[in-house]
């Protein structure tokens, strides 16, 4: 008895303490009234109180990472008045109220812009080259069409879909389509056909970590990552059992019985990479080597003066692309380049030295073509051991076929 | 029991019902203060809302940073609750009952307050004075409910949207520009002369644009107010992003014998994620 006496006073102090703390009534969200003072200069309003994840990924970043949210987000380069609650007055936002989703050549465009990082440093972003430029510059960068058709995209703002690919851990997935293969037939180094066939469809996806604010170093920008089927076509091929495999797009390889690694020039062929290397150095620098030759050259100086770079590149248009040249082999090779086609010095004959064949290809054959005509016999696994020499070395009559990227198989009779 | 202890027990019965007696009234009403009643002739409201809201009321002086200048500390309850001249309720002027002066008001939509009212109400600048239908200039300046607005002085301090660091009459800094909700073509019934409006409030760029729109379409809260007091009060928010980590660019390659081009047709992003953000 005397316990559940002691029991209900018990109950009795509680739920007095209860009436007596609480409120009678509440509101619908607790803390809607405490409003947060915005009358200091900056931004009082912490963006990563909801975009923390945001705010971690940039942390991770190679580039960027010095950067606030209000620096690209408020960034006042623009013309865009944002909401302000600053100091003595406020400003009422126009086109936008607490922040923005910049195009990336909104610093990066024009000449570059100063903007100050999170030390109260003023750093400079560079304006990324060619597609700073009116029009995004020169018709020769080869992912020109890529930041037009990301502009008029509007999955983000501006061109940012293409900057996203390349710079930052955003995955990305590429469906590829074009041609399967072509046929051509060659007499006296003159076409007498050529057609184009089928359709190849490519799907190519570069796994990343899926943050688009974890911006990669230039230097660790993969271009294999996109163009798997080219690194497929230069690296596996058309497996050629005894024989080389069929590996394209460049003359990576070479007949291992019958062609030195050096070449006319007299120095160590500059496409070639050993069967055993091939995984690995075909690679982005691999691909700088003919695709952005200024590029490949300041990076390595050796092979520039070996391979005489500077005036490979006075050839080419590399000095006014953003990354990567569209070109043909006649860049390099047509007549009157530095690397112009010399006759091979092991064979008897001329070849095709000395002639128009380069620059016709060039002149009267798609670009996407051109590569695979001139592989049609450059292609190791086609070298032909037993069909005389002379007719590819001297006579120039020839009927191929060759298979687009990645598998790259041809038949050269 | 003896008769000793009983004595003592009656004695103090007689004592505690004489005390009883004393000081309680001869009838007892079921709450004591109930008909001490509130005088509501004097201007403005005569009702203190924090007797019954005094969380509400707590968590305006929670806001320690600045506490000057904290958003809407120093404000009475009536000016957001009992809002009137500023165009709310799309244009309709809400009628609250009232016993200022000599007469009263009964309430039409409400009695004593609002609950559901806006901040865009009041943000969004736009009301030149008179509601719908009327030609009754209803301007705030007018409502006894405003009649402390100004600068209210140390120790007070800056007492609404008139006083420091915001003076005077061009107040329309207070405008909740940005998200293109102020602009004069987006809340026609809120307005009343040609030109009244602020057409460069045209949000295009606000990255958060679509979070207030649907703000306004979701009925938790009046209008966009979900969105507001996510931002700009320190309500707990938890935010379940769905984000793409990629996204599939269909590259095609077009071509003739004699000419091609690379080009890409169509950019989907996909590979989403949910990810969870709560912020304290």
């Amino acid at each position: 008895m005397k316990k559940e006496i002691l029991l209900i006073v018990f109950l009795i102090a509680v739920t007095s303490v209860i009436l007596y703390t609480s409120t009678n009534t509440v509101s619908l969200f607790a803390g809607q009234h405490t409003f947060t003072a915005i009358s200091d200069s900056e931004n009082q309003i912490d963006c990563t109180a909801c975009h923390s994840r945001m705010n971690s990924e940039l942390s991770n970043s190679s580039i960027h990472d010095d950067l606030s949210c209000e620096a690209c987000h408020r960034y006042n380069g623009t013309g865009i008045t944002f909401a302000s609650g600053d100091t003595a007055g406020s400003t009422p936002g126009n086109e936008s109220h607490a922040a923005y989703t910049p195009r990336c050549l909104d610093c990066h465009g024009g000449s570059g812009t100063w903007i100050e990082n999170t030390t109260g440093s003023v750093i400079f972003a560079p304006p990324a080259k060619a597609f700073n430029e009116s029009g995004y510059g020169s018709d020769y960068s080869a992912h020109k069409r890529f930041v037009l058709d990301a502009n008029a995209s509007d999955t983000s703002p501006g061109e940012n879909e293409a900057c996203l690919a390349c710079h930052t851990d955003y995955t990305v997935s590429l469906s590829y389509s074009y041609f399967w293969n072509i046929d051509y037939t060659l007499s006296s180094w003159s076409f007498t056909s050529f057609s184009y066939n089928g359709t190849r469809n490519s799907d190519i996806k570069w796994s990343k970590y899926g943050a688009k604010h974890e911006f990669v170093s230039l230097n660790s920008i993969d271009c294999t990552g996109c163009h798997k089927n080219i690194y497929d076509a230069l690296v596996n091929g058309t497996d050629g059992g005894s024989n080389e495999d069929y590996l394209t797009h460049a003359p990576v390889e070479i007949d291992a019985s019958r062609w030195d690694t050096d070449n006319s020039w007299g120095h160590y062929r500059y496409h070639y990479i050993p069967s055993a290397n091939r995984a690995t150095w075909v690679n982005s620098t691999y691909c700088l080597k003919c695709h952005n030759v200024i590029g490949y050259a300041d990076e390595h100086p050796s092979d520039n003066t070996t391979y005489s770079l500077g005036n490979v590149a006075a050839d080419t248009n590399s000095s006014s692309v953003h990354a990567a040249e569209a070109l043909t082999c006649a860049t390099c090779h047509g007549s009157g380049k530095t690397k112009a086609v010399i006759d091979d010095n092991q064979e008897p004959g001329n070849g095709h030295s000395g002639s128009s064949f380069v620059d016709n290809i060039a002149s009267n054959y798609a670009r996407t073509f051109n590569g695979d005509i001139c592989m049609g016999c450059h292609e190791a696994a086609i070298h032909p051991h037993s069909m005389g020499c002379g007719r590819c070395h001297s006579k120039g009559n020839v009927n191929v076929t060759i298979e687009s990227e990645p598998s790259g198989y041809c038949t050269n009779n | 029991m003896g008769d000793t202890k009983l004595l003592k027990l009656m004695l103090l019965a007689m004592g505690l019902v004489g005390v009883v007696l004393i000081v309680m009234p001869q009838t007892v009403s079921l709450f004591a203060g109930e008909h001490t009643w509130y005088n509501l002739s004097g201007g403005g409201n005569d009702l203190p809302c924090e007797k019954c809201h005094g969380d509400i009321a707590a968590e305006y002086q929670e806001a320690t940073a600045h506490p000057k200048l904290a958003p809407h500390k120093t404000y009475p309850c009536t000016h957001c609750h009992r809002i009137s001249g500023f165009g709310e309720n799309n244009g309709t002027q809400i009628i609250y009952a009232s016993g200022d002066g000599t007469g009263s008001t009964p309430g039409n939509q409400t009695h004593a307050a609002v609950a559901t009212l806006s901040c865009m109400d009041c943000h969004d600048m736009n009301f030149y004075g008179k509601p719908l239908n009327t030609s009754t200039m209803v301007h705030h300046y007018f409502n006894p409910e405003y009649a402390t607005c100004g600068w209210g002085g140390y120790p007070d301090g800056p007492r609404n949207c008139h006083a420091p660091p915001r003076c005077g009459w061009g107040i329309y800094i207070i405008r909740a520009g940005g998200f293109g909700l102020t602009d004069y073509a987006n809340r026609s019934g809120y307005y009343h002369k040609p030109g009244v409006g602020w057409p460069e409030d045209t949000g295009e760029k606000a990255a958060h644009k679509q979070f207030v729109l649907d703000a306004i379409n979701d009925s938790l809260m009046n209008d966009a107010d979900e969105a507001c007091i996510a931002c700009h009060t320190e309500k707990q928010v938890r935010m379940e992003f769905n984000v793409s980590t990629g996204a599939i660019f269909t590259v095609n390659n077009s071509y003739t014998q004699t000419s091609s081009y690379w080009s890409v047709s169509d950019i989907t992003p996909t590979n989403y994620t949910t990810y969870v953000e709560v912020k304290n």
